[in-house]
């Protein structure tokens, strides 16, 4: 490989220039992305709630339990709504830089 | 104002071409009209730019390889090597969102990705393709997926639930963040340009702003299509190896 014919200087120069940066930290997202993120938990608790709905609805229409199903259902779209704007927030926070 | 020029008028379906085919509607709309220039576009943009294959490459060979490269990194570091297979449809999926957006902002052009159903059906396939990836690859195991470990046996019957619609809703929030972010950037151009007009002399300040709003709505073009992608690669990545924590 070419790595031995390179100046050795220029292998620590990624090392010199995140610490020139300000080390690991990612830079604050810019309001864009931070608008993105906002838009995104805010659609996954709502569709939380719609597909818990949906499939109790549909679960009551078949068994004629009517508004049993739905209630119990609509619960826990709400509770995967939260735990998965929950688990965005998180990977966030200690993974790498993802996006929204 | 006119009932025509209403700001949601630009999301109308008109049929162009009227088929029927056994009493289902299958009729060539704007819509479709807007996908296949979409494709076309693509296709086109993509061949041309890569037929001469030189070793240093021009200026439209370049944003090709560069298109390429990107989400061949995408795809690799969010689903490791194996999913390396998936390329053509993540690459596919990514460049005809991506067209579909900017064609939308060519003022007249209509919008394809502001109709849910459009947005849906890519997710939909996405969702049930990966599914089906999962239960190939891991066979019932892959059930396993909707267990989370190291939680006591008496609330598995709260947390499963949880999970499984946790996992439904995939579709519906991928299909959802796209057609939003299109549907609400166009309206509120349209609004908008309404201003301009009513306004007069000072029409120019709503002038500006759709300046600046046009600039936003290249580059949420741009990420729409660019979060879109990196969801298929992390679902294809959760199917291919579950949660290897």
């Amino acid at each position: 490989m070419a790595s031995s014919d390179r100046p050795p200087s220029f292998d620590d120069l990624d090392a010199r220039l995140k610490k020139a940066r300000g080390g690991d930290r990612p830079a604050p997202p810019s309001p864009h992305v931070a608008a993105a993120l906002g838009w995104r938990l805010a659609i996954e608790m709502a569709a939380g709630m719609a597909v818990g709905g949906i499939i109790g609805w549909f679960l009551d229409s078949w068994l004629g339990s009517r508004p049993w199903l739905t209630l119990v259902l609509v619960l826990f779209g709400v509770a995967a709504g939260v735990r998965n704007a929950y688990r965005l927030t998180q990977k966030r926070s200690a993974g790498p830089e993802r996006p929204s | 104002m006119a009932a025509g020029e209403s700001p949601l008028h630009q999301f109308e379906i008109n049929r162009l071409l009227p088929i029927e085919i056994g009493g289902l509607d299958v009729s060539f709309t704007n819509s479709s009209l807007w996908m296949v220039i979409a494709v076309g576009a693509a296709s086109l943009m993509l061949t041309m730019s890569m037929s001469r294959g030189a070793l240093v490459p021009g200026r439209w060979q370049s944003i090709a390889e560069l298109a390429y490269e990107f989400i061949a990194k995408l795809l690799s570091d969010s689903a490791g090597r194996e999913a390396r297979k998936y390329f053509p449809l993540v690459f596919s999926l990514f460049v005809f969102i991506l067209f579909a957006n900017l064609l939308g902002l060519i003022p007249y052009a209509f919008t394809t990705t502001s109709h849910i159903i459009v947005t849906f059906a890519m997710a939909g396939c996405v969702f049930i393709g990966v599914t089906i990836l999962g239960f190939v690859k891991h066979g019932a195991r892959f059930l396993g997926f909707f267990v989370p470990h190291g939680v006591p046996a008496v609330m598995l019957p709260l947390l499963v639930p949880i999970e499984l619609i946790s996992y439904l809703i995939r579709p519906i929030t991928l299909s959802v963040r796209l057609f939003a972010n299109m549907l609400a950037g166009h309206t509120l151009l349209k609004v908008l340009g309404g201003f301009i007009v009513a306004l007069g002399f000072f029409g120019i300040l709503p002038w500006a702003f759709i300046v600046a709003l046009y600039a936003l709505e290249l580059l949420v073009a741009f990420l729409q299509a660019y979060v879109f992608t990196i969801l298929t690669c992390l679902y294809i990545n959760d199917a291919l190896h579950m949660h290897e924590h």
